[in-house]
């Protein structure tokens, strides 16, 4: 015990430091993160709404047939018709995937003729019709000249642009990549049922980029940096969404050299449109259509484990039928 | 100054105390310029990594920017507009990529490219002159050497396709033209293709050739496979653990067929006949664990070890910092006449 503190007065030294820490409390508190990692203005999220129709689960068809517009009416008519999935008045997302700025022969985007089919069956049913993603390339060029914004337009569509302050991070519950990342928001937010359509294709990374991929469309932010884990990203995009019903269009199906291609001699004709509700389901499906197993694609597995889903699509009993 | 009470503090003790307030202020003063210019982790995910300070800054919603955007400002000697042949003009601007935006343009494809050693991408469309609506994309791999390049245009090649006579290393399909040629590897592909955007695409090739010098010398590797039996346009290269075996990089295969059998050879350049002789080991002893056998009969090729494992069959060995074998047989007798075809051919170079 030093002499101050005997006498019960402070010494020089004793101001001194109390005085400085005093100092670094209140920078402390003046210096605070008040706005956090979700950037200012922006509320973060923690899930999506589940846009699915419960009454409808584990519907699945498999149509085989060349000719887009039959085999993706016919597979629709198959689960009880856009009825099932869209009622007057709702608010449909189209999913697309415009990823790439190049035409829609190059099969590495969704190919308008389904944009313009499911646009008008929609639109049938009652529904306004929104159809958006956020591509790898330019979003302008993208939908143009992949024939995507032409389509939909003509369908009676609304196309939706990205744009910066059309995302919000959002965390998906349970994920461990997927955790304050900005998702497109803007689109999501204004409607009530999602549609997802995606054509079948290689992918150098992943093995497969089928309806399950197509979700990553809806992030933002530096995506790249998810392509170091893959498949928890992909596995994380099923937790994400809950969608209506997804599309996978297998008509002319990307065999190798994905997901861009860029030579028609990759593309094989397997004429084949699976569509359903359960994508888990839909991918393994796809999976057969590249040559792979379910079991070739680890993040099916685990899509499966998170109750996304089941491999096992057979056990939904698909309803095939061919549209000639 | 000390309280009445107190001892009277020394004239150190009073500096130190003046330097503590300092250094406080000093770290108090950083940590609010810092927390003024302070990114968020999701800021920095978020802006596409601005920070980077690349010339293709993408937005917060991560896409490549607008194609209308010109994005450098010393052009590139393998600018494709150098190369644009009469008929056709400027669809839209050169955009161009470096290893940390290649995920912007080609998203996961990427992946083959920068495990290649790929240093930058040049790409621009141009339309016919009197039809808008035919047009091609043009991409300009700058791969960084003559092996990179011809590892991308290799691995991606399409089966059955026929070569093309505008590079050594080239051929067409339906609707693109890809060549390797110096430390580049290009594709041209056509939006629909018609014959005369097919021309416009050799004539961008031709033109693409003859102006990048560096390309009139064969890969010595390609030489080196005996041509007998082999498949045309089957040699490629991988540029890392190939065959799954960590520390194999540089490897080129062929395939060959001997009496309907498809046999694959491998060839490798190692750095010192050392080098060869742990990797040739290191294939071997690969194999072990998953049943391979050893074939314990007199082997043609000197040096050479032949397994056998689930009925096919591999040989390896080295000729000095060679190393090279058959990866895979269907029979001893296929992957022996290979293995020693091999082996003479590489005798003869005196590699």
């Amino acid at each position: 015990m030093s002499g101050d503190e005997r006498t019960g007065s402070l010494s020089r030294r004793e101001f001194l430091a109390g005085a400085a820490a005093a100092a670094v409390c209140a920078g402390a508190y003046w210096l605070r993160d008040t706005v956090g990692p979700k950037g200012p203005g922006q509320q973060v999220s923690t899930d999506l709404p589940d846009f699915s129709v419960p009454a409808t689960a584990g519907r699945m068809s498999i149509v085989t047939g060349a000719d887009r517009a039959k085999t993706v009416c016919r597979a629709i008519e198959a689960l009880g018709g856009i009825a099932a999935f869209v009622k007057p008045g709702d608010r449909v997302l189209l999913k697309v995937n415009a990823a790439f700025a190049i035409p829609a022969a190059l099969s590495a985007t969704t190919h308008p003729q389904l944009v313009a089919e499911l646009a008008g069956l929609c639109r049938s049913a009652g529904a306004t019709v929104l159809v958006s993603d956020n591509p790898i390339n330019d979003p302008a060029s993208c939908f143009a000249l992949s024939g995507i914004e032409s389509a939909a337009r003509g369908a009676g569509a609304k196309v939706l642009l990205p744009s910066d302050d059309q995302f919000r991070p959002i965390t998906v519950p349970g994920a461990r990549l997927l955790r304050h990342w900005p998702v497109l928001l803007g689109a999501l937010a204004a409607v009530n049922k999602v549609i997802g359509i995606a054509p079948l294709k290689h992918h150098q990374h992943a093995g497969a980029s089928m309806t399950i991929k197509n979700w990553y469309g809806l992030l933002g932010g530096r995506r790249n940096t998810l392509h170091q884990d893959i498949n928890t990203t992909i596995a994380e995009l099923a937790m994400m969404v809950r969608p209506t019903l997804v599309i996978l269009d297998g008509t002319t199906t990307m065999m190798r050299n994905g997901p861009t291609g860029g030579s028609l001699d990759d593309l094989a004709p397997t004429h084949t449109m699976i569509v359903g509700t359960d994508p888990v389901a839909i991918d393994a499906f796809g999976a057969t259509l590249l040559g792979l197993r379910p079991a070739d694609l680890p993040y099916l597995a685990m899509a499966e484990t998170a109750g996304r889903g089941t491999t096992d699509y057979e056990s939904l009993k698909p309803r095939r039928s061919e549209a000639s | 100054m000390a309280g009445p009470e107190g001892p009277r503090g020394s004239i150190s003790q009073t500096l130190i105390g003046v330097l503590i307030l300092l250094i406080l202020a000093g770290i108090a003063a950083t940590i609010l310029h810092r927390q003024l210019v302070y990114v968020s982790p999701l800021t920095a995910q978020a802006d596409g990594g601005k920070s980077t300070g690349t010339g293709n800054t993408p937005a917060v919603n991560g896409n490549a920017p607008s194609a209308a955007k010109p994005c450098q400002a010393e052009p590139s000697p393998a600018a494709p507009l150098r190369f644009m042949p009469p008929g056709l003009s400027e669809m839209t601007p050169e955009e161009s990529f470096g290893p940390d935006e290649l995920f912007e343009k080609i998203d996961g494809r990427a992946e083959l490219y920068l495990a290649a050693g790929f240093v930058a991408l040049h790409c621009q469309r141009f339309a016919d002159a009197q039809d808008c609506n035919q047009w091609m994309e043009t991409f300009v791999y700058d791969m960084g050497t003559p092996d990179n390049a011809y590892s991308v245009f290799s691995q991606q090649r399409r089966p059955g396709v026929k070569d093309s006579d505008v590079a050594q290393q080239a051929y067409m399909t339906q609707n693109s033209l890809h060549l390797a040629h110096s430390r580049y590897y290009v594709e041209i592909v056509q939006a629909t293709p018609t014959p005369r955007m097919t021309d416009a695409a050799v004539a961008f090739a031709r033109k693409f050739v003859a102006d990048i010098a560096g390309g009139g010398k064969k890969l010595v590797e390609l030489e080196l496979f005996p041509a007998d039996n082999l498949r045309p346009g089957s040699i490629s290269r991988a540029t890392e653990n190939q065959f799954g075996i960590e520390g194999l990089d540089n490897v080129y295969t062929a395939v060959y067929v001997v009496e309907g059998k498809t046999v694959t050879a491998f060839l490798s350049r190692r750095k010192s006949p050392q080098e060869a002789d742990i990797l040739a080991k290191a294939y071997a002893d690969f194999f072990l664990p998953f049943g391979a056998k050893t074939i314990a009969k007199d082997s043609p090729v000197g040096g050479a070890k032949t397994l056998e494992i689930d009925g096919t069959f591999k040989c390896v060995f080295t000729r000095g910092s060679l190393l090279a074998g058959v990866h895979e047989a269907p029979d001893a007798a296929s992957a022996r006449a290979v293995a020693e075809k091999m082996s003479r051919k590489l005798t003869e170079a005196g590699d």
